[in-house]
């Protein structure tokens, strides 16, 4: 599962230092468990998005492993800490060895 | 830059741990495919005690489709979560690491369910003590096959 890939983030803007901001993600993802069987009953192998992970100026916000039990097009909301402006970056990792990333810049207003 | 021997094979054994490692990575960080809920509890619980308070999880008592189920797991100052659905193929749907700069330590997600069942969530605190969560739901229409 290589194309059609798409993410998305939604965040604050800007955050005043140390805020509690929510941020949203998802990635356009089949999320193939490995549990359902083609038409000629053969198993279809697994092909999902295992782990995630967010960072803000390479300290770690959030990581997840993932099982094949999450939905397709994984959706994720957690809280992070802004202590001050830089940027989030977000990655996620697929079974095919491909890696999807993003990232986000937040101002800090007074 | 002169390259001796002793840096030609390192640079060389370097490489090939490269080579081996990202196969390595991928089975020491994806969840376990095949294991049973005792081995899962006792893989993430070690030998700590579990108390029945500390983490909740929010979820509809009623799902209509198990292909999509929201579900939101609050452990406030846990420094790990794992989300298990005794019910389904694949038991371990989520372990959740927060790090330093996470807010509430809370995660929303959408979860597959394949029959009704009853959700278990573990959190680990920094002190190594482990607490639990359960919810019950009923799913309509299964979403695993």
């Amino acid at each position: 599962m290589a194309t059609g890939v798409k993410t998305r983030v939604k965040l604050p803007k800007q955050a005043r230092a140390g805020e509690v901001v929510t941020i949203k993600t998802l990635i356009t993802h089949r999320m193939e468990s490995g549990n359902r069987l083609n038409s000629n009953g053969l198993p279809i192998p697994r092909s999902i998005i295992h782990r995630f992970r967010c960072e803000f100026e390479g300290e770690l916000v959030i990581e997840l492993d993932i099982g094949p039990g999450i939905s397709t097009n994984p959706f994720f909301e957690f809280q992070a800490i802004v202590p001050g402006p830089g940027v989030f970056t977000f990655s996620w990792f697929d079974d095919d060895g491909a890696i999807y990333t993003d990232s986000r810049a937040i101002s800090v207003v007074s | 830059m002169s390259l001796n021997r002793r840096d030609a094979l390192q640079v060389s054994l370097g490489a090939l741990l490269c080579l081996a490692l990202p196969v390595r990575a991928q089975d020491l960080v994806a969840l376990p495919n095949v294991a049973t809920l005792e081995e899962l509890i006792a893989s993430f619980a070690g030998n700590a005690p579990t108390a029945d308070s500390g983490v909740s999880i929010d979820m509809e008592a009623i799902a209509e489709d198990g292909y999509r189920v929201p579900v939101t797991i609050d452990a406030p100052s846990a420094e790990e979560v794992m989300l298990i659905a005794p019910g389904n193929p694949v038991l371990p749907v989520l372990r959740v690491r927060f790090g330093v700069l996470a807010g509430a330590h809370s995660i929303s997600t959408r979860m597959r369910l394949g029959q009704s069942q009853e959700i278990l969530a573990l959190a680990r605190l920094p002190d190594r003590s482990v607490h639990r969560g359960t919810r019950a739901t009923l799913v309509v229409v299964g979403g695993c096959a």
